[in-house]
């Protein structure tokens, strides 16, 4: 497609000397995307290709599985039905634990988990079959709360393999963190608040459902094409279940119609089911998930409980703290150990505890297994105590601003809950644009006694909330910290570059074709950045935790340093200059001793070319050192930090109770903004998906949930759209993106990352601002007026 | 098993003939006999807005438009938008593509389709228009705002795109189990010979049944649909001897702009507005709102405090009228026969009637109703001379607030009178605790409901008596 767009309404220079970098260049994949040409996985045709879809257990616990294909098989056009058995390789999904299976073997562990697959000449017939294959066995007895699963004689959902640490009976994992002591500390402390707040599901609603296209390929080998933020995941899982090696299988990610951590580890499922059909039948096949079965069966943002228990001295000065998180982790492992680990490293806030205590577990029910939520475990912590400190600060008898002010990490030598000194730390500045945003000092006034009568006129009131984000894997995943990148220059002067993370909608493809044009200077129109592919780059680890800016731009950054070498000989050498006296100029090279001179990129290019200098480049990237003590959770737990700050100002019907927030100020500091405008886009989608977690969104389970009649216990009561609230164009509220460049030294042009941040601090910030409209605390998501009900009709018993 | 049968029908300036099994939808006409892929599939049941295409120039969502009622329409689908070579880029795309709205870029061809709708009949809309006419478009990545900035950024371009002629065939080898029967006139309904073995339904905006078609639904999809989207005598709204009768199949858009509605029913018109999104509106009908039969439709309550009855005709000619709040039996279920079809609702129209609506909502669009309170007064001066309260989602099915008549009547709405009536709804009503709302808040919204309603219409009736002083008696 020509692209007919071009780049001369982007923004002048920054000040910096970057000609892209720091430009709000036109994204690469945008017009494509716009006329409806971007194919997703739902859009691939192959010849000869066949559909799946998946057979699902309809009741939540099972021992004794049976399957019955028969009526299914006979179905039209129906080509194979496939169990558990039929897998050549290995039966369970490699992660962190191997305790998945791809297709459910003798147990059945939450309702939508997938028993069988049927592949036929149509979607419509597959999915017809699939809903013929009868499953059966005998129905186990159910827990659907971690209370449940924690209960002396609950029934086993998960027993930990030998030789599994801080593992037990129901509990995936459990973490623990100490610095000095917590508990003496908050005894002698003047304040002190000791709350539980719970946070529910939440799920991805990313447009696209889960997709995947499996083509056989000449040679024994097989292409997997789809919806991913992971290529290696699933070129992992792929391998396993086939029981191939990984040189046979190559995974190309797809336009991805949006993830936010949905399409982490579930894809490789998707793709292993898809993979083992393409095997079977020797035919390309197709694998759509419809809307329903993505809610039954994808991953979802964990349940939280979070006891927090906080202190401050008399001079309201913040001593002690002492959290207690579990989350709810579903039927199986996935990714919950390694977003554990993140809550709790999170769990105590960037705040200037002396004592720290805080117990993480992450526990087995029988519900959709949860994993990689935008926010991975931090939004439950950081809701739980950025409303503890407000509840703290109306004890102590300041305003929650002024609190914070006193309290938030401020100096180098202020160190987290994991002992790690912190840079940069520019959370006051965060926080003192956030709340000026929503003109804190005119709109707060002292919390509400009590809530107004119900017909009178709205209310309102202002709350915010400061958090802190670890880039990337951290410690936690140390193994999986580094990143590859290709560069290839052509000799016509247009460039190729392939990292191993992914573009889902985040910008990716934007922001490292700008680094390396920005490091090759060349002209932004003449980058391509690929399509992931793991035959191209080796294993970068996943596109996740707001690591690809550092880890694939710095890799493609060292990929394009070697490549200027060769460009910048040539043009030293035709302008008679050493290689310091060259300066870029975004278009090739000019020399600062003679100003006349110019060398456009492409003439750069062809006399390299003519030179047979190396014109091509391939890297790698070594996140900086990490570390974490199991022990007692000390350590360097993330090479750095973003510093976030949110304000809200909300209005409240005492009517309905219904919140409609006024306007929302985002305040992070990304260390630098490759592409400012996609920053921004980043900023006010993140938060508008923290404030359908703040005001509405929330999976129900029957055994959990009232329901009607008779409803057999863990089924998912809304899994679709019209059930699950998200947030409309109606409801959006003004959200304004604040942006922080405070320049981070391993950073590729001084950059952070910003995927996740936004997400976070929203919450807290809202119910802070009900708090303080109402004069009523809410301590469980989603702020929906149910919720705040039942607060008013507690607060009024204890009144009375 | 369903015949297929071969329609033509416009197509992005083009004439498309398609054959297909009658009741699949548009969203797979253009996706798999087609290869149209810019149309995408999100949800399947009408909630996500990433199949909108524009339907006679109206936003639809493709998804719930059956391939039996494309015959002879014009369609329209991203694929307009996309001139290959060197031709510019289109105003609006261009817009969308420098405000920063296109993120994962899976919602942004229904996006397009939702803004072209809107600039079509409005080319200088508000942020406010803007928001109701994509607010059956979910976006997941942008948080909007750079939808809105990109469509309040173009002034008064023409959106269409530019028409290329071509012909485009196709074919969907499958057959399925629905056969479709269309009705063009009530006479050839009441000549039908229903068969015991036809698991029957009526096809109207397909909101609903094409929802259970696609799998996304509880209920069934059903065998036989009698198709009543071309059947003229549907259609109307028309006052006729001081009744006002509105034809089943007229629409929720309709509805809304409908000045004989906005007049003598506005809580009709409210409702209207709060039905779903564009796009559910323009194909949503009153008749297929009323046969659904959900508790929480948002029909009942207001026919019912109208005092409408439903007048439905039988296979076989005879004719029926059921008072609307006794058209339902239990949820999801009418007290109507096999192939007996709902024709029209008729209420009386008088000038001194004020009525009101109020909607308890999750959000601000495509939301079930938590609990709907509608209200009609009948006006004497100040005094109330009949009264009809009506509760949805308060019960099974609608709730008709007997006793409000004796609190009400003969008195002028003093807060003594409001709050005995509010009493008497909530013994009324039988609300539940269920994952869309709590039994006590579903209680306290009557009560809010009520109150709020009743406000309304007592500054309703002062502007619209100016003789407000008590009359003599």
């Amino acid at each position: 497609m020509k692209n007919t767009m071009n780049q001369s309404e982007m923004k002048t220079s920054d000040g910096s000397g970057n000609k892209t970098v720091g430009r709000d260049v036109i994204r690469p994949d945008a017009l494509e995307k716009v006329r409806g040409r971007a194919r997703y996985a739902a859009d691939l045709r192959r010849p000869g290709m066949v559909y799946a879809a998946t057979a699902r257990s309809s009741v939540a616990s099972l021992t004794g599985l049976r399957v019955d294909s028969e009526d299914a098989e006979r179905m039209p056009g129906v080509l194979r039905v496939v169990t558990a058995a039929d897998i050549p390789g290995s039966t369970q999904v490699p992660l962190i634990y191997m305790d998945q299976p791809f297709l459910a073997i003798d147990r059945v562990r939450f309702h939508g988990e997938a028993v069988a697959l049927v592949v036929a000449e149509t979607m419509e017939q597959a999915r017809a079959a699939a809903a013929r294959v009868k499953i059966s066995g005998e129905p186990g007895d159910l827990v659907l709360t971690p209370e449940e699963a924690l209960a002396d004689d609950a029934p086993v959902i998960f027993s930990p393999p030998d030789g599994l640490r801080d593992a037990a009976r129901n509990v995936f994992k459990s973490y623990r963190i100490c610095r000095g002591n917590a508990r003496e500390a908050l005894e002698r402390s003047a304040f002190v608040i000791d709350r539980e707040y719970r946070t529910p599901h939440q799920e991805h609603a990313y447009l696209e459902p889960q997709g995947m296209l499996a083509e056989p390929m000449d040679g024994g080998c097989l292409h997997i094409y789809g919806s991913m933020q992971c290529p290696f995941y699933v070129q992992d899982a792929v391998a396993a279940i086939l029981g191939w090696p990984r040189s046979r299988i190559t995974v190309i990610q797809t336009a991805t119609g949006g993830a936010f951590g949905g399409k982490e580890d579930m894809p490789s499922i998707v793709a292993g089911h898809a993979a083992l059909l393409a095997w079977l039948t020797d035919r390309p096949v197709s694998l759509i998930y419809d809307r329903e079965e993505d809610f039954r069966a994808m991953s979802k943002r964990h349940p939280s409980i979070v006891r927090v228990i906080i202190g401050a001295d008399a001079r309201g000065h913040v001593t002690a703290a002492d959290v207690f998180v579990t989350l709810d982790g579903g039927a199986y492992a996935t990714l919950s150990p390694i977003v554990l680990w993140r809550s709790a490293v999170h769990a105590a806030g960037p705040y200037n505890w002396r004592d720290v205590s805080i117990h993480a577990q992450a526990v087995a029910t029988h519900t959709v297994p949860n994993g990689a939520f935008r926010g991975f475990g931090e939004p439950q912590v950081v809701f739980a105590v950025e409303s503890a400190m407000d509840e703290l600060a109306q004890r102590v008898g300041k305003d929650p601003l002024t609190f914070r002010r006193d309290n938030i990490f401020q100096y180098e030598t202020d160190q987290t809950a994991t002992g790690q000194t912190v840079t940069q730390p520019s959370l006051m500045e965060a926080l003192e644009k956030a709340t000026a945003a929503v003109a804190w000092d005119e709109n707060y006034h002292p919390p509400a006694d009590r809530p107004p009568d119900m017909m009178a006129s709205p209310v309102r009131g202002v709350g915010c909330s400061v958090s802190f984000y670890g880039v990337g894997l951290g410690a936690g995943g140390r193994k999986l910290a580094r990143a590859g990148a290709y560069v290839q220059v052509e000799v016509d002067g247009s460039v190729r570059v392939f990292i191993g993370n992914t573009e889902m909608g985040q910008g990716a493809r934007s922001v490292i074709g700008q680094i390396a044009a920005e490091t090759l200077s060349a002209p932004f129109e003449k980058i391509h950045v690929g399509r992931a592919d793991t035959s191209r780059v080796p294993d970068s680890g996943p596109t996740v935790a707001s690591r690809t800016t550092v880890m694939s731009g710095n890799a493609v950054m060292n990929a394009c340093m070697t490549i200027r070498a060769s460009l910048e000989t040539v043009a030293a050498e035709q302008f008679g200059c050493d290689r310091d006296a060259l300066m870029a100029t975004g278009d090739g090279f000019a020399c600062r001793l003679h100003p006349a001179t110019h060398m456009a990129f492409a003439d750069t290019v062809s006399h390299a070319a003519a030179a047979r200098l190396p014109l091509a480049s391939s890297s790698w990237f070594v996140s900086p050192p990490t570390s974490f003590e199991e022990a007692d959770g000390q350590g360097h737990a993330y090479m750095t930090y973003v510093w976030s700050a949110n304000a809200v100002a909300v209005e409240i019907d005492p009517g309905t109770l219904q919140v409609k927030i006024l306007k929302l100020a985002a305040a992070h500091d990304v260390g630098k903004a490759i592409n400012p405008r996609e920053v921004r886009g980043q900023i006010q989608g993140g938060a508008l998906q923290g404030v359908g977690f703040a005001l509405s969104e929330t999976i129900a389970y029957s055994g959990r949930t009232p329901t009607i009649g008779s409803m057999p216990g863990g089924r998912m009561l809304n899994p679709g759209f019209s059930g699950y609230i998200c947030p409309t164009a109606m409801d959006a509220p003004d959200i304004v993106p604040i942006v922080l460049e405070t320049a981070y030294d391993n950073g590729p042009y001084g950059a952070r990352g910003i995927g996740e941040p936004p997400l976070i601090g929203v919450a807290p910030a809202v119910a802070n601002a009900v708090a303080n409209a109402l004069g009523v605390r809410v301590r469980n998501l989603p702020l929906c007026p149910e919720h705040i009900l039942e607060a008013i009709q507690k607060q009024e018993i204890a009144h009375e | 098993m369903s015949k297929r049968v071969t329609l033509s029908f416009k197509l992005n300036g083009g004439l498309a003939t398609v054959t297909a099994p009658p009741a699949v939808s548009l969203q797979r006409i253009l996706r798999e006999a087609l290869n149209l892929t810019g149309t995408k599939n999100g949800c399947g049941e009408g909630e996500c807005g990433a199949c909108t295409v524009l339907f006679d120039g109206v936003a639809v969502n493709s998804c719930l438009v059956p391939f039996c009622q494309v015959e002879g329409r014009t369609i329209v689908t991203i694929e307009a938008f996309d001139h290959s070579g060197d031709a510019p880029v289109h105003p609006l795309l261009h817009a969308l593509v420098t405000h920063g709205a296109v993120q994962c870029g899976f919602c942004t061809p229904g996006v397009v389709m939702s803004a072209v709708g809107l600039l079509n009949h409005n080319p200088n809309p508000t942020r406010d228009a803007i928001r109701e006419a994509l607010a059956g478009n979910l976006c997941r990545c942008t948080g909007y705002d750079a939808i809105f900035r990109a469509l309040q950024s173009l002034h008064s371009v023409s959106v269409m795109p530019v028409p290329r002629y071509r012909e485009y065939r196709g074919e969907i080898r499958e057959t399925d189990r629905v056969d479709v029967i269309p009705v063009k006139h009530l006479e050839e309904l009441k000549a039908l010979e229903v068969l015991d073995s036809w698991d029957l339904r009526f096809l109207a905006g397909g909101t609903d049944l094409m929802v259970s078609k696609n799998g996304q639904g509880k209920g069934s999809a059903g065998d036989m649909w009698i198709d009543l989207a071309r059947c003229a005598e549907l259609q109307h709204i028309r006052i006729v001897d001081g009744r006002m009768r509105i034809g089943s199949g007229v629409t929720w858009a309709e509805l809304t702009t409908d000045p004989h509605v906005r007049q003598y029913a506005p809580a009709l018109a409210q409702a209207a507005t709060q039905v779903g999104s564009a796009q559910i509106r323009a194909k949503g009908t009153l008749g297929g709102n009323l046969a659904n039969a959900s508790p929480a439709g948002d029909s009942f309550p207001v026919l019912a405090a109208l005092k409408t009855h439903v007048v439905t005709v039988n296979p076989g000619g005879g004719t029926r009228t059921i008072p609307v709040e006794e058209l339902v039996i239990r949820p999801g279920k009418t007290c109507l026969n096999s192939g007996e079809c709902i024709v029209e609702v008729i209420f009386p129209v008088d000038a001194r009637r004020v009525s009101g609506f109020f909607k308890s909502v999750p959000r601000c669009a495509q939301a079930l109703a938590k609990v709907s309170v509608a209200i009609g007064l009948t006006m004497d001066g100040n005094v109330v001379e009949e009264a009809r309260v009506a509760l949805g989602a308060a019960g099974p099915r609608v709730v008709l607030v007997e006793r409000a008549g004796h609190c009400l009547v003969g008195r002028a709405l003093s807060p003594d009178a409001v709050s005995e009536c509010v009493s008497a709804s909530i013994d009324a009503a039988a609300p539940i605790d269920d994952f869309r709302a709590t039994r006590d808040y579903r209680i306290r919204m009557i009560e809010v409901g009520i109150r709020r309603v009743m406000a309304s219409l007592s500054r309703q009736n002062q502007r619209s008596s100016p003789e407000s002083s008590p009359r003599p008696e």
